[in-house]
């Protein structure tokens, strides 16, 4: 779980940082990541998580192979072809062919009875304080079947994953979780929380806090300013490489 | 261009300004502290002393142990803490595990450093030990940042600890614990010099003043005591012998035979087990003059 919103945290925030200082110098980068976890069904995930590289499979791999177009069986294979070879974009390693295998069967469902594309131009409730019912359950299944295939992601191995897999639908499943660090895991899931409230309250912009205090007095901006500052200085752990550097 | 590097700086030395007024009243606020303990039995030590003595048992005592406390740190701990008392019994924890090699990671590994340093940063003396032993100055630095830089902190004596236990009884840990205790990084660990070192400097240190020591080792469980390795076991011994034969006064309830429900884990005594044993201690601290 925690997992989820490392990978999360890490990737989006080393694109944000990318984009951010691309601006200072008057260059306007593209967007790679808009609120996937806020996403209805995968064929929207993958179309909010790490859009440039998706973009890129989709133009230079999926569209030259025929996309969505032609027989079933076609449709099946582009479908595979694109997420076998995503995942063995990250590495050598049986863990991503199986995560994008994983995605592949998650998405091929909604390409073979045309729903793929239902979520294409518009955000979760929008105009809204709130989602609907069915769009929170929408929400919470896509966002388990991504935190699944995550497992293998993180995995070392295939059968490190399977022993994760195993770990989570025993009887165990029913008992409290051991938790080493109360104190970290209670900051861990508040600091989750208030990333999930901020992304949902501003889902409908191009960056959540872009205007973030925009039209507030210099005080207020300075003030939050601080507050993030400090925070990062406070909570800021041991020093680790961003995850997708590997990649 | 101009505007943007103005309004950077701004916010930057407002922050430094921030970071420096803190730093300054802390600096203050450690310069006039001062531990002042009265009472008459000071218990020291790491978490088998931490978990096992109960003062409330013991009449004029405290405990002031802490958990993973290597022998450097309760030196420079005692070194503050008797600066001004004298005619008082010192209980000292000792055991085959506080003269292990994994002692000499504490200011070094992840595992440890951080917590270690947020305690001993008033009292430390790194230069004593800095060719000797691996210190992450990086993690130091950081920790006394957030110590000094953030807010007033008004107690600068996080070195000092408490009693703490509570009614768990788990008693199948006994792998992990050897591992922690005589393992580092899957290999089996040695004997650690500068552990022993430092334990003669705190009996020169209590045998200069006029204080008593006393040496305790609390009860374990034989699932943990019969793992021991040998050689770590075998230099217990002889230190002991060494200990005796210079009339400090040892207490040895290693090899104690309690009921398996009396302890917290294997090498800990829960709530129940540290009121007995604190019951039977102070008959036994009594006796010694």
């Amino acid at each position: 779980m925690f997992f989820t919103f490392q990978i999360y945290g890490d990737f989006s925030g080393y694109s944000d940082i990318a984009i951010g200082t691309a601006r200072l110098f008057g260059f306007n980068l593209m967007k790679n990541f808009a609120y996937p976890y806020f996403s209805r069904d995968i064929a929207e995930f993958w179309r909010r998580w790490h859009i440039s590289l998706s973009t890129w499979f989709r133009d230079y791999i999926y569209i030259p192979l025929g996309g969505s177009r032609g027989a079933t069986l076609m449709k099946v294979r582009n479908i595979f072809i694109i997420f076998v070879v995503s995942g063995f974009w990250h590495g050598a390693n049986w863990t991503f062919i199986v995560w994008g295998f994983l995605n592949a069967l998650y998405f091929l469902p909604l390409l073979l009875t045309n729903r793929n594309r239902n979520y294409a131009d518009n955000v979760v409730a929008e105009g809204k304080y709130l989602p609907t019912f069915k769009e929170l359950m929408a929400m919470l299944g896509t966002f388990l079947l991504t935190v699944l295939a995550w497992i293998f992601f993180r995995a070392e191995n295939i059968s490190h994953a399977f022993t994760y897999l195993n770990g989570i639908f025993d009887k165990s499943l029913f008992s409290l979780p051991k938790i080493f660090s109360l104190h970290d895991a209670v900051i861990t899931i508040t600091f989750v929380l208030f990333l999930l409230l901020i992304e949902w309250i501003g889902r409908e912009k191009e960056y959540a806090i872009e205007n973030f205090g925009k039209n507030k007095s210099i005080f207020f901006r300075y003030a939050f300013y601080y507050a993030l500052v400090l925070s990062i200085l406070w909570f800021g752990g041991k020093q680790q490489d961003f995850i997708y550097f590997q990649f | 261009m101009k505007k943007f590097i103005l309004k950077v700086s701004i916010f930057l030395i407002i922050l430094i300004a921030f970071f420096s007024i803190n730093f300054f009243i802390n600096q203050l606020i450690i310069r006039n502290t001062s531990v002042n303990i009265d009472n008459k039995k000071i218990f020291v030590g790491d978490s088998h002393i931490q978990n096992a003595i109960n003062p409330e048992f013991l009449p004029g005592s405290i405990n002031i142990a802490q958990p993973a406390e290597p022998y450097i740190l309760t030196y420079w701990k005692l070194k503050n803490v008797l600066e001004s008392n004298q005619g008082v019994k010192v209980i000292l924890g000792f055991a085959p595990h506080n003269i292990a090699k994994f002692n000499d990671y504490k200011l070094s590994d992840s595992k440890w450093a951080s917590e270690m340093f947020s305690r001993s940063y008033s009292i430390q003396e790194f230069n004593t030990i800095k060719n000797e032993i691996d210190i992450d100055y990086k993690e130091y630095y950081k920790t006394l940042f957030k110590i000094f830089c953030f807010y007033p902190h008004f107690n600068h004596t996080s070195y000092i600890g408490n009693f703490s236990n509570s009614t768990n009884n788990k008693i199948d840990d006994f792998e992990e614990t050897i591992n922690r205790h005589f393992y580092y990084k899957s290999n089996r660990t040695d004997i650690s010099e500068l552990s022993i070192k430092y334990l003669d400097s705190i009996v020169l240190l209590i045998s200069n003043s006029q204080n008593k020591l006393i040496l305790l080792n609390t009860p374990v469980h034989s699932n943990y005591a019969n793992r021991v390795p040998k050689k770590i076991y075998n230099k217990y011994n002889i230190l002991i012998e060494n200990y005796k034969s210079n009339n400090i006064t040892i207490i040895d309830k290693f090899a104690t035979d309690y009921n398996d429900s009396l302890f917290l884990n294997v090498d800990h005594l829960n709530i129940y087990g540290a009121k007995m044993f604190s019951i039977e201690l102070d008959s036994l601290i009594a006796e010694i003059k």
